[in-house]
């Protein structure tokens, strides 16, 4: 009858009768030990089959229970060694079930539960963790973490060290994060981005600024994955945030560099058109004009010859102005310098002092606020010379004239203003080619269109930019910025 | 032999290119009379003149595209604009140094040019565009 049973248990359940000396063993601990049920003669071949340091705590502790009536079952964790090689962990249980008299102990049972899936299950958790505390520590990323039914967040210590805090230093819930760190301009975003990820509707993986302690806003990324009910509705969301910073600085810096060079590429473009137009007809006058000279009569001949001569001029100008642009890009090569806008600017007004004063102009400057820039010095020269040379040239007969320098400095730029009260540009009509070759807008006889070009390749090609701000027979404010380098 | 036409009309700011053509008209009696401007608007203000007073517009324009105040293309979406629904025709070449893709592109948006001409214009071509 209790064969049977012991046949029937998956367990290792063993019955050792004293009185008989029979030893009756399980189906479940033949299979657990991996012998035959007939190898298993007595305890001493379970002792034999423990690891050998647990074979001497075995008996103290069986042997303990054995011969102290009305002690406790003997129980503890052994290892046990399978016949394949395998060790095995076991909780054994051991009770006397009959004592005579005396005491002795008259028939015992004992009971190993195998403990071994159970223990490598936890070695294995431990594992994961380790690797995952690993993998958190070696991606540099920041961890979140949000429960969405109750809202609770947390963030991994790298992840508060990322914007700059002390672990827990500040509050992570999600309101204050999207309120609060993310940079206004990028919050419609994110959160469009979050509810089609919840939506199902596409990946969670974003790119936004983030408020660091420091005041600043950094660049990061972030991608995330939610757990799903059956439903569909997410319960908890974990995701990483990696600083971009860097390399979206890096990706600006290249954008701004294919701007700049396709803005030069087009100016090169436009000026060589442009070149080819001017010395295209000059050349075609003089073609015509020699054709005609030969037949024309005496009278005809000396206003050819003006004509010729009036080509030719012109011809050479081109030829010039074409230098002066190839000499932008030949000293730009030159290295920028730090200037003093007050010096270079008695410096140009002190040229053209004759022209100032045969034109009435009253010519003020105040660079108090940004006294200092750096430019390449012949490019500031020329950016000057222009500047008081149009105000000049396109003073208001009707009013007295002026123009007045100022200079202005923010975090990245220093900004030059040249302000008049002259004829003024028409912006509507003129706007898209106020800065182009040989454009001319008021049909002034020594207007050659060359001027504001010079300016806009020059400041261009040294990172900054030019504007202008105009209102006929108001006047015009040029606008020059310089990039402030490091 | 009478010449062809009776007015034609120069818009050009090239003082020169203006004295080669009216020279080669004249030589070669290709209009009577020539009316030049040194740029579009002070055509557009003349012809404006002309039309108030019922007077006929010339018969064949040739029109520079860069021009300061008012340069070739404005010149004609303002003319389209004044001349309305007067239908004397009148034969409109862009004569130019261009050789700019872009401006013989846009040329082809105009159907009232008859004829993109590249300087030097040869007197052949001239009288060409005179008598075609």
């Amino acid at each position: 009858m209790i064969k049977n049973l012991l046949n029937e248990s998956s367990d290792g359940f063993w019955d050792w009768d004293l009185r008989t000396n029979s030893f009756l063993v399980s189906q479940g601990l033949v299979e657990l030990l991996g012998v035959s049920e007939s190898e298993i003669t007595g305890l001493t071949t379970l002792i034999r089959m423990l690891q050998d340091d647990d074979q001497e705590a075995f008996e103290r502790a069986l042997n303990h229970h054995l011969n102290t009536p009305n002690s406790r079952p003997a129980k503890m964790v052994l290892r046990l060694r399978h016949r394949s090689g395998d060790m095995i962990d076991v909780l054994f249980k051991g009770l006397v079930l009959d004592r005579d008299s005396e005491g002795t102990p008259l028939r015992v049972i004992g009971d190993y539960t195998n403990f071994t899936a159970l223990f490598s299950m936890e070695e294995e958790l431990q594992f994961r963790n380790e690797n995952l505390q690993l993998v958190n520590k070696g991606i540099n990323a920041g961890i979140w973490h949000w429960d969405v039914s109750s809202g609770v967040t947390s963030w991994s210590d790298r992840l508060f060290e990322m914007l700059g805090y002390q672990p827990n230093e500040t509050e992570t819930s999600y309101d204050i994060f999207m309120n609060q760190l993310v940079h206004p301009d990028h919050i419609e975003k994110l959160r469009s981005n979050l509810d089609d990820y919840l939506n199902h509707r596409g990946p969670y993986r974003i790119e936004f600024k983030c408020l660091c302690k420091d005041g600043k806003y950094r660049w990061f990324e972030t991608h995330g994955a939610a757990k799903f009910d059956k439903d569909g509705k997410a319960i908890r969301m974990i995701g990483s945030m990696l600083d971009i910073d860097q390399r979206k600085q890096l990706e600006e810096k290249n954008l701004r560099s294919i701007e700049s060079l396709t803005s030069g590429n087009q100016r090169l473009l436009n000026f060589a058109h442009i070149v080819s137009h001017n010395l295209r007809s000059n050349a075609a006058n003089l073609f015509n004009l020699l054709e005609i000279f030969e037949e024309a009569e005496e009278d005809q001949k000396l206003e050819i010859r003006n004509l010729l001569k009036a080509n030719a001029d012109q011809l050479l100008q081109t030829i010039e102005h074409l230098a002066d642009v190839v000499k932008i890009q030949t000293q730009l090569e030159s290295k920028k310098q730090l200037l003093d806008f007050e010096s270079v600017t008695n410096r140009i007004v002190t040229g053209l002092c004759e022209t100032i004063n045969a034109a009435n102009i009253d010519i003020s400057s105040d660079f108090h606020h940004a006294p200092e820039v750096e430019c390449v010095p012949a490019y500031l020269e020329s950016m000057l010379h222009n500047l008081i040379s149009n105000a000049i040239k396109y003073r208001d007969p009707g009013k007295q004239a002026i123009c007045s320098l100022t200079s202005k400095q923010t975090e990245t730029h220093i900004s030059l203003f040249c302000h008049d009260n002259g004829l003024g540009i028409d912006l509507d009509k003129h706007r898209h080619k106020i800065f182009g070759l040989y454009k001319t807008f008021h049909g002034n006889s020594d207007a050659r269109g060359v001027g504001l070009f010079l300016m806009k390749s020059q400041i261009e090609s040294m990172g900054g930019t030019i504007e202008v701000q105009s209102e006929p027979f108001i006047g015009s404010t040029f606008t020059i910025c310089f990039p402030i380098t490091s | 032999m009478s010449p062809p036409i009776h007015t034609a009309c120069i818009i050009d700011d090239d003082k020169t290119c203006i004295y080669v053509m009216q020279y080669l008209i004249k030589k070669h009696q290709l209009s009577e009379r020539i009316l030049t401007y040194e740029n579009g608007q002070l055509a557009i203000e003349d012809l404006t003149r002309m039309l108030h007073l019922g007077e006929n517009l010339p018969e064949i324009i040739l029109l520079d595209i860069n021009m300061p105040v008012m340069d070739g293309w404005e010149f004609l979406d303002t003319f389209k604009r004044i001349r309305g629904s007067v239908s004397s025709p009148v034969k409109i070449y862009m004569v130019t140094s261009s050789i700019d893709d872009r401006d013989i592109q846009r040329c082809k948006s105009y159907p009232e040019i008859l004829q993109y001409v590249v300087k030097p214009v040869g007197i052949d071509h001239l009288i060409e565009l005179f008598r075609s």
